[in-house]
């Protein structure tokens, strides 16, 4: 900052400071009106109390929502492959769906290699393929995990960027 | 007083909610639901994580197996987290209990973990654990897979090592 923008500064900050300075005019009825307001009986204050609560918890979940949706986007995506030409529906359970057999399909390329990339934070995590809707077929890609049900389970580990 | 409701409400509601998974309540039978609930419950209140324990009934619920089957399972892995837990140390993270558990289930022994975890100090082990659980399951013999996982952890190895080890070995089975 220069001099001279210091001297064309301060007849305004005295025009502002004088503005502030003149007393202001107020409504006559003013007094009176907050008087009545003061007698009324006070407001129950459940009522009140709610409303920094609320806000609190609302703010904590649109906080957690968005960190969701930030690290989701920071997070490897690990590509899950299966070589089956003959297949009509090839889809993924496991651990980051909830085994649901619905939740991800895997979409069909160039030489019945069925596809898809999932970003997952580093971890272990056992999966499967279900092929038809029906047949259970592990990873031949990845290692198999010892099956507590009779059905065949392959595991991946994410490390960061990496895969194992 | 209503403050007070209020705040002990918001921060039970969550316990609450948590004591009986909704993603459980669809998928598997009464009976098998409150039994798998009770170690559920049991676990996180030992402060053992409770979603590889989730995971496993949905597991077993997905490939249509027995509830005895699905309790079992879920009861076996419960009892390795505790295992690996008291192996690794109570600071120990999930994700290496989860690894550990992944390990004694293929066949370690708690004394590997325990040794890897003093050679290990207060690095994250899930990586080193989760390579011992595969090889063991890969059919690396148990003893042999440790000693491996063992030697690399004295040399202060990053989880890319672990990583290379794990090829090396998926390499020498490949025909």
């Amino acid at each position: 900052m220069t001099s001279s923008d210091e001297e064309s500064r301060d007849p305004l900050i005295e025009r502002v400071v004088r503005e502030l300075q003149k007393p202001v005019a107020l409504d006559p009825e003013l007094e009176s009106r907050i008087m009545a307001e003061l007698r009324q009986p006070p407001l129950p204050t459940l009522g009140r109390g709610w409303i920094p609560w609320a806000a609190l918890a609302l703010a904590a979940g649109l906080a957690g929502m968005l960190l969701v949706s930030y690290d989701r986007h920071r997070l490897p995506k690990v590509e899950f492959a299966l070589d089956m030409p003959n297949a009509s529906s090839v889809t993924l359970v496991g651990d980051f769906n909830n085994w649901s057999p619905e939740a991800t399909p895997l979409s069909k390329g160039s030489q019945g290699r069925w596809a898809t990339r999932l970003p997952l934070a580093p971890g272990r995590y056992q999966f499967t393929f279900i092929v038809d809707g029906q047949r259970w077929v592990p990873d031949p890609a990845r290692p198999r995990a010892p099956d507590d049900f009779g059905e065949p389970t392959s595991v991946v580990t994410v490390i960061g960027p990496a895969k194992l | 007083m209503s403050r007070i409701l209020l705040f002990l409400s918001l921060v039970c509601l969550p316990q609450a909610l948590a004591a009986q998974d909704p993603r459980l309540a669809g998928r598997l039978d009464a009976t098998t639901l409150g039994t798998v609930s009770s170690i559920i419950d049991s676990a996180r209140a030992d402060g053992l994580p409770a979603e590889p324990l989730v995971q496993k009934a949905l597991e077993g619920a997905s490939k249509r197996a027995p509830g005895e089957a699905i309790v079992r399972a879920v009861r076996t892995l419960a009892s390795n987290l505790r295992t690996v837990r008291t192996a690794l140390g109570m600071k120990s993270s999930d994700q290496e209990l989860l690894a550990g558990a992944a390990a004694l289930r293929a066949g370690a022994t708690p004394d590997a973990l325990r040794e890897l975890r003093r050679l290990g100090d207060s690095r994250n082990l899930a990586v080193p654990l989760s390579v011992l659980a595969d090889l063991v399951s890969q059919g690396i013999e148990v003893t042999a897979a440790s000693r491996s996982v063992l030697d690399l952890a004295r040399t202060d190895a990053s989880d890319e090592d672990y990583l290379r080890l794990k090829q090396r070995f998926d390499g020498d089975r490949r025909p």
